[in-house]
């Protein structure tokens, strides 16, 4: 019984790994086309998706997009859902090289995740 | 913190309070003939803001419309304001509106009415008591805050917010500035009172104890598939696509403006709210109660703490429900009601009147007359901030679910999903700036 009850334990353990593997995998071709030359609709895509599944992985590329134009809303849109203080921290780091509406944007971003 | 803003209507009410003068009826207050008319002060100053099928319907009437010749026809309104971002349906509704005036009031140089292309201007006039919004999906929550925040009474028309996140602004906004708000869910108070009486019925136990909810429209929420776009065309001459656009990201005008844009939402937000209002006024949860939303293969249902499951499909071989309304189960009968029926099983259960000990709810027999009459009284409309929210709630959550394709537990209490940080992150969404909620 307590085999039993052990091994369906791991069973579940490895399921939730393995999705866990498979949302991880997804974010890195996910970051790679935000790193990418593709274009706007296809980062903001990107973006989308990581808004539901990124985690700190994503900050860093999702970051850099702040200042731009047409992908800095998707970024933002992204980072504003990406739970812990290191996308709070790249929202805050980013006034400091953004002005204008994006940087109202931001700070606005910032507000809700207080 | 409370803000009581000094509003055009509460000055005229202290004022006649702090000076007793003789009574007497101005020019303005006779019509032809010596007919009395409302007198200016007791007429609500509005502006509309959307002046498409629904916006130009409530101001000007309509086949479609419960508002018998519009607002405009009414005593008890002054229509000061008209504004859309379209100039050929802004110009039309302006020179109607003065046109209507000028015949009425025998001044055929009227132009009273106002035209605004920009609702800043509309929400600035500190003469305006009251505004009427027929937006696009995505402005209805920011702009109603907006309002509130300027110190207007507002009626929304739905669906009223597009993330639990707008829906919860909105309430907070309109109990911290003690504005009157009245959401665009009319069939609690139109349509010969049917879903009143199927609510009351219910509630009642004329079915005995209500088990299932047939709500015949899945519910929706905002989870873009399409952030943006490259497709451009012209934009049409008149037309201010940036203002209509507002808070949503920025993608070039692509011949697309109604009430939405494709690719923005999973569901139905649109129709919902009819159904899904008309759902909980009966089912009458706990509104703190936590909800399991469960995910079937594109079907949602809830599943209430009462006992109560609702099912986002429709009641097998049941016709009546499909326009609007329900079909609600019991263990000693159905009733299925929508805008043009109402029917029971057995036959006699519509056939009883309710007894004068009977649990009632909110009585109204004209949604815009309730609005109206809420701005004089400061009494809470029908379909106030938090039954709104709480409507507009529970098909954002469905929506979250059929997104997710999975079940989700929902806790109204604290607004959010228990541990469920992916769904969480759909509570709310990031608007474009300058707009923010």
């Amino acid at each position: 019984m307590k085999i039993h009850f052990l091994n369906n334990i791991l069973l579940i353990g490895f399921i939730i790994l393995s999705a866990c593997s498979v949302h991880a995998a997804e974010e890195q071709e996910l970051i790679a086309i935000l790193q990418s030359s593709a274009g706007a609709a296809e980062k903001c895509a990107a973006c989308q998706q990581l808004r539901i599944y990124g985690t700190a992985e994503s900050i860093p590329a999702l970051a850099a997009l702040l200042g731009e134009e047409r992908v800095g809303h998707a970024a933002r849109y992204a980072l504003e859902g990406i739970p812990g203080p290191e996308a709070g921290a790249a929202l805050r780091k980013a006034l400091t090289k953004t002005s204008g509406l994006i940087k109202a944007g931001i700070i606005n971003s910032l507000g809700w995740r207080r | 913190m409370h803000h009581k803003q000094m509003t055009r209507r509460t000055f005229l009410s202290a004022a006649a309070s702090a000076v007793a003068v003789p009574y007497v009826i101005t020019s303005s207050a006779l019509g032809a003939g010596g007919k009395r008319r409302t007198a200016p002060s007791e007429r609500v100053n509005m502006g509309f803001i959307g002046l498409g099928g629904q916006g130009a319907g409530h101001l000007l009437g309509g086949s479609w419309t419960y508002v018998p010749g519009g607002y405009i026809a009414r005593s008890d309104v002054q229509v000061v304001a008209v504004c859309d971002v379209r100039r050929e349906r802004l110009t039309h509704a302006w020179k109607r509106c003065n046109q209507i005036y000028a015949q009425r009031f025998e001044k055929p140089d009227y132009d009273g009415v106002q035209a605004y292309n920009d609702f800043r201007e509309v929400l600035a006039r500190t003469d305006i008591d009251a505004v009427l919004l027929a937006l696009p999906y995505h402005w209805a929550a920011p702009m109603a805050i907006m309002a509130l925040r300027s110190g207007k009474d507002v009626y929304c028309e739905k669906p009223i917010a597009i993330t639990v996140r707008q829906a919860q602004t909105m309430v907070e906004t309109a109990r911290s500035y003690s504005r009157i708000y009245q959401a665009g869910m009319q069939q609690r108070s139109e349509y010969g009172g049917k879903f009143r009486q199927a609510c009351e019925l219910v509630r009642n136990g004329r079915i005995g104890q209500l088990k299932e909810v047939y709500a015949y429209r899945l519910p929706g929420a905002f989870v873009p598939t399409t952030w943006t776009s490259d497709r451009s065309v012209a934009v049409p001459d008149g037309f201010n696509w940036d203002l209509w656009l507002g808070p949503l990201p920025w993608r070039p005008y692509g011949g697309e403006a109604g009430h939405t844009l494709s690719g923005l939402f999973v569901g139905d937000v649109n129709w919902s709210p009819h159904h899904y209002d008309i759902i909980q006024w009966t089912v009458n949860p706990d509104p703190k109660a936590p909800i399991d939303v469960e995910y079937d293969k594109g079907n949602i249902h809830y599943h209430y703490t009462n006992g109560v499951v609702v099912h986002s499909v429709g009641y097998p071989g049941e016709p009546v429900g499909g326009e609007g309304g329900a079909c609600f189960v019991g263990t000693e009968g159905r009733i299925a009601v929508d805008r043009s029926n109402i029917v029971s099983y057995p036959v006699r259960i519509l056939k009883e009147m309710l007894q004068p000990d009977d649990e009632r709810v909110y009585h109204a027999d004209s949604h815009s007359g309730n609005f109206l009459e809420c701005i004089r009284t400061r009494r809470q409309t029908i379909c106030n901030p938090e039954v709104a929210a709480y409507t507009m709630n529970a098909i954002l959550i469905g929506g979250i679910a059929l997104a997710l394709r999975r079940n989700v537990h929902w806790n109204p209490a604290t607004l959010e999903f228990p541990g469920d940080e992916t769904a969480n992150r759909l509570l709310s969404y990031t608007p474009r700036p300058p707009w923010c909620l």
